[in-house]
C-alpha cells in the first residue's frame, strides 16, 4: 500500500559505521507518534507486560512507544476479539500503545512432536509447523496455552482484523531455520512460501477497510543458504511492507556468531531508497544487540530482561561509556566481584527459559543477599532500586513471593530499556565503540 | 496504649482508641485508632501480609489504594528471615518499606494450625520448623521478643488458641492461661511506647465464658473490647478488624456485591464489562472481566494482580462504607441492604447471619 508506507516516515540522523540513528515518524492510527531507532519493542505476555498491571508498567522509565504482541498468544482469543470490535490495544488496556504483532513468541518452549530442529541447544523458540502438502502450503500453526491454532492466510487475516495492530508480521515460513545446515531445498522452500503469504496477505489487505491502517512487515527467510536469503530480500523489498523482520538468526550465541556474516550480507541487498525499517527476532542479548545494529538492524525484542526475571535474576551489567574516572573506579571493582561469583556455565533452570544465567546479571538467590542492603544496581532510578534492597528480594525468592517477580521485571526492563538509551547517545556522540567495548568486557 | 504495671499507671495511659459515632441498635462503632504510624479510620478491613509482601501488589500500589494498616504473620517472619534480619533492615516497615501502620499477630493461630505437630503446654507451644526441622519453642515472651523485632504498631498477644467447635474443659483452661500469657506478654514487651499490645477474647462461643475473659483482662483493654474476625463472621462489637482470609484462596475470584465472580469460567469469556461498574479500583477502571478471563489463562502472573488490586480495593471501599453508615446513623439499614443484595430474599440469607445480626437488634425482614 503506497499511501501506508508514504505515511511512515524513518528519518535517520545519522549513519555510523553501519549502525543507523533515526526517528520513525507518523506512527499509530492518528499518525502523530514517534519511534527511536535503534530501539526495542516492550515485550508482552497475552497482551500483557509479564507480572505488571498498567500502574507497575507506568512506574518504568523510557517505556517504549510500541509494545510486542504474539499470536501465538492471541489467535486462540480471535473470535472474542472480533465480536469486541474494538482492536486488541483497547482490549488489552494499552490504547495509547503503538503495537506490533509477531507470529511467535521468542520465549515459549517447544510443543512436542512438532519440533522439526535437530539442535538441542536451540531450546526455546520453536512454534512453527507449516503445514504440507508439497503441491502447496495451507497454513501456518501457533502454539498457544490452548493448544495449536492452525491459520490459513485468510484466518491469518481475519485474526488481524480483529486485532487491528499498528504493525504485523506476515504470514511466514520459518521452519528453514529450524534445522541444522538447512538444505538448499527447504531454505528454497521457505522463501517462496513467504513471498506465497506476502503476496496473499497484501492483497486482502487491499481489500480490508479495517486494515488500511495497519502495516505489514515482510519476513525475510532463507535459512543459512546466502543465495536464498539474498533472494528473499531482493523480493520481498519488491512488495509494498513497511518494513523487514529478519527470521531465523535466533538461537544461542554461538549460532548468532556464525550467521552475523549473513545477516550482513541480507541487509546490505535491502534498498536504500524505501524506508527501510528492520527487525530481527529471537535477538536480545545486550552483546548480540549490539553485533546487529553494527549490521543493520534497527529494532528489536526485549524478552532477555523477562528471561532474567524468571530465573530470579537482575540486570547489572553498566552500559555507562563515560562515567566519571573516580566513579568507574568503584562500579568496576563492583562488578569485577560480581563477575567473580559468576560461573560461565552456570545453568539455572526455570519452568519458561532453559537458559544459562549470563554476565550481564546477578542472581538474588544466593545467599551472599540476604543481609544485602543495597538496591539491586547502585544509582539505577528504577521502582525497585529506589525503594527496595537485595536482601529484600532475597527474601521475597526465597519465599516465593509473587512480588519478587513484579520488582525485579521493574527493575530489568528499566535496565535495559536503559541501555537502548546509552546506545542512541553513543550514536548521537560517536562513542560506540567506547560502550561496545565496555559490554564485551562484561560479557563472559 | 498499652503498658505493662501497676494498675495506676493503667489509669493514665493515653487511649489509642478516640469514639466517633455509634450506632444505637446494634453496637456498631465507627473510631479512629492513633497509632505511630498515623491514624486508621475503624472499622477497617486489613490486608493480609503473610511474609512481608501484600501478594503481588506493591507498596506504592498498597498506598495509592488508601491502605493504612495491614497484618503481617510473625509465624512465617519468625523462620524467614527472621527478626535478628528484620532488625537490621530497621524493622518490617523498613523491610518492606511500608510508611503506615503494621500489625502483627503472635505465631500461635498459624502454629497451631499449619503445625502438625505442635504441643501446647503452661511454658508455650512446642513445634518443630517445617523448614530446618528444629524443635522450638514459642512461648509468650518470645513471641513478644519477635514482634518488638519486627518494630510493628499493633503486637498481638500469644493466645493459647483452641478450635471455636471446641467444647468442655478445654476451652476453659485456654481462656484462663490466655490471661496469664497476657501477664507474661505484658512484663516481656520492651517498647511499650512504640508498639500497642492488643489481648484476644477468648472462650469459644459460650458468652459466659468470654464475659469471664474480658474482666480477666484487667488491663488497658477494659475500656474497648477487641474483636479480630477471621473468615465471613462479622461480628459487630466494638471495634472491628477483619482479617481476610478468601484472598488467594480460590484462584481467579473476584468480589462484587453480590458474592463473587470466578473469573476463569467459561460465561466471563466475552464479558466485556468490568468487575464491579461501581468500582474505582484501577482493574475496573481499565480492564473488562473477558481480558482478565483470558489473561487468567495465560502464564502471565499479572492476572492475579489485577484481582488483588480489586480485591483489596472493594473491601477497603466496603468498609468505608459501613463507617459512613455508623457515623449517619443509618447502619441496620446498610446491613439490610448489604444483605439483600448479596443474597436477594431475606430468608435466603445463611442463618448464622441472620441470627448473630437478630442478636444485635438488625431484623432482615
Amino acid at each position: 500500500d503506497l499511501e501506508q508506507s508514504l505515511r511512515m516516515k524513518l528519518s535517520l540522523t545519522a549513519v555510523v559505521n553501519g549502525c543507523r540513528l533515526g526517528k520513525i515518524k507518523n506512527l499509530g492510527k492518528t499518525g502523530d507518534r514517534t519511534m527511536d531507532i535503534p530501539g526495542c519493542l516492550l515485550y508482552t505476555k497475552t497482551g500483557s507486560a509479564p507480572h505488571l498491571t498498567h500502574h507497575t508498567l507506568h512506574n518504568i522509565h523510557g517505556v517504549p512507544a510500541m509494545a510486542q504482541l504474539t499470536l501465538s498468544s492471541l489467535a486462540e482469543h480471535h473470535e472474542v476479539l472480533a465480536e469486541y470490535k474494538e482492536g486488541v490495544g483497547k482490549f488489552i488496556g494499552m490504547p495509547e500503545s503503538l503495537l506490533y504483532c509477531s507470529l511467535h513468541d521468542p520465549v515459549s518452549p517447544c510443543p512436542a512432536g512438532y519440533v522439526t530442529n535437530k539442535y538441542s541447544g536451540m531450546g526455546w523458540f520453536i512454534g512453527v509447523r507449516v503445514g504440507l502438502p508439497e503441491d502447496g502450503v495451507k497454513s501456518v500453526s501457533v502454539w498457544g496455552v490452548g493448544g495449536r491454532v492452525e491459520m490459513t492466510v485468510s484466518k491469518f487475516m481475519a485474526i488481524q482484523q480483529a486485532l487491528q495492530p499498528d504493525w504485523f508480521q506476515c504470514l511466514s515460513d520459518g521452519e528453514a531455520s529450524c534445522a541444522e545446515a538447512s538444505s538448499i531445498k527447504r531454505a528454497r522452500k521457505s522463501v517462496d512460501r513467504s513471498l506465497l503469504f506476502l503476496d496473499n496477505c497484501l492483497r486482502l489487505q487491499e481489500e480490508s477497510e479495517v486494515l488500511q491502517r495497519s502495516t505489514i512487515i515482510g519476513v525475510i527467510e532463507g535459512g543459512d543458504v546466502m543465495e536464498e536469503r539474498l533472494r528473499s530480500a531482493r523480493e520481498t523489498a519488491k512488495r509494498p511492507v513497511g518494513g523487514f523482520l529478519l527470521d531465523g538468526f535466533q538461537g544461542n550465541p554461538v549460532t548468532l556468531e556464525t550467521r552475523l556474516h549473513l545477516l550482513s550480507s541480507v541487509t546490505a541487498e535491502l534498498p536504500e531508497d524505501k524506508p527501510r525499517l528492520v527487525l530481527i527476532c529471537g535477538v536480545s542479548r545486550p552483546d548480540e544487540v549490539l553485533e546487529c545494529i553494527e549490521r543493520g538492524v534497527d529494532l528489536f525484542e526485549s524478552f532477555f530482561p523477562y528471561q532474567v526475571t524468571e530465573r530470579g535474576c537482575a540486570l547489572a551489567f553498566s552500559f555507562d561509556y563515560q562515567p566519571n574516572p573516580e566513579e568507574t573506579l568503584l562500579q568496576q571493582n563492583g562488578t569485577q566481584e560480581e563477575i567473580k561469583y559468576v560461573h560461565q556455565t552456570k545453568k539455572i533452570k526455570t519452568t519458561h527459559c532453559n537458559q544459562e544465567m549470563t554476565s550481564f546479571e546477578i542472581n538474588l538467590k544466593e545467599k551472599k543477599y540476604q543481609e544485602d542492603f543495597e538496591p539491586l544496581v547502585r544509582g539505577c532510578s528504577c521502582y525497585c532500586c529506589q525503594n527496595h534492597t537485595r536482601a529484600y528480594i532475597h527474601h521475597l525468592l526465597v519465599t516465593n513471593e509473587l512480588l519478587a517477580g513484579v520488582l525485579l521485571m521493574m527493575h530489568n526492563f528499566e535496565h535495559y530499556f536503559g541501555f537502548f538509551h546509552s546506545i542512541r547517545e553513543a550514536l548521537k556522540s560517536g562513542r560506540l565503540a567506547q560502550l561496545k567495548e565496555l559490554i564485551r568486557r562484561q560479557a563472559s | 496504649m498499652a503498658a505493662a504495671g501497676s494498675p495506676a499507671s493503667l489509669e493514665s495511659a493515653p487511649r489509642i482508641m478516640r469514639l466517633v459515632a455509634e450506632c444505637s441498635r446494634s453496637r456498631a462503632r465507627a473510631g479512629e485508632l492513633r497509632l505511630p504510624h498515623g491514624p486508621v479510620a475503624t472499622p477497617v478491613f486489613m490486608p493480609v501480609g503473610t511474609q512481608a509482601t501484600m501478594k503481588g501488589i506493591t507498596a506504592e500500589q498498597l498506598d495509592a489504594l488508601g491502605c493504612r494498616i495491614c497484618l503481617g504473620n510473625t509465624y512465617h517472619l519468625g523462620l524467614r528471615p527472621g527478626p535478628e534480619l528484620i532488625q537490621k533492615a530497621h524493622g518490617l516497615h523498613g523491610f518492606m518499606n511500608w510508611p503506615h501502620n503494621l500489625l502483627t499477630d503472635s505465631g500461635g493461630f498459624q502454629m497451631v494450625s499449619l503445625v502438625s505437630l505442635s504441643e501446647v503446654t503452661e511454658e508455650g507451644v512446642r513445634f518443630r520448623s517445617p523448614y530446618d526441622g528444629d524443635e522450638t519453642l514459642l512461648s509468650p515472651e518470645r513471641s513478644v521478643e519477635i514482634q518488638n523485632a519486627l518494630g510493628s504498631d499493633i503486637i498481638m498477644q500469644l493466645d493459647d488458641v483452641v478450635s471455636s467447635t471446641v467444647t468442655g474443659p478445654r476451652v476453659e483452661e485456654a481462656m484462663y492461661r490466655s490471661i496469664r500469657w497476657l501477664d507474661r506478654c505484658i512484663a516481656a514487651h520492651r517498647q511499650p511506647d512504640k508498639q500497642n499490645l492488643f489481648a484476644i477474647i477468648q472462650g469459644g462461643l459460650d458468652a459466659d465464658l468470654r464475659a469471664t475473659c474480658l474482666e480477666g483482662r484487667a488491663t488497658p483493654h477494659r475500656d474497648w473490647g477487641l474483636c479480630i474476625a477471621k473468615g465471613p463472621t462479622w461480628a459487630w462489637h466494638g471495634m472491628v478488624l477483619r482479617q481476610w482470609l478468601l484472598m488467594g484462596k480460590r484462584f481467579g475470584s473476584a468480589l462484587v456485591p453480590t458474592g463473587n465472580l470466578q473469573l476463569k469460567k467459561k460465561q466471563y469469556e466475552r464479558d466485556f464489562r468490568p468487575i464491579d461498574p461501581e468500582c474505582a479500583c484501577p482493574t475496573c477502571q481499565m480492564h473488562s472481566r473477558a481480558f482478565l478471563h483470558a489473561l487468567l489463562h495465560s502464564d502471565n502472573t499479572a492476572a492475579l494482580h489485577h484481582l488483588t488490586v480489586h480485591n483489596i480495593a472493594y473491601q477497603l471501599q466496603l468498609m468505608s462504607a459501613v463507617r459512613a453508615s455508623i457515623v449517619e446513623k443509618r447502619f441496620p439499614d446498610f446491613v439490610r441492604n448489604f444483605m439483600g443484595t448479596m443474597y436477594g430474599d431475606p430468608t435466603l440469607c445463611p442463618a448464622w447471619a441472620t441470627e448473630a445480626l437478630a442478636s444485635v437488634g438488625i431484623t432482615l425482614a
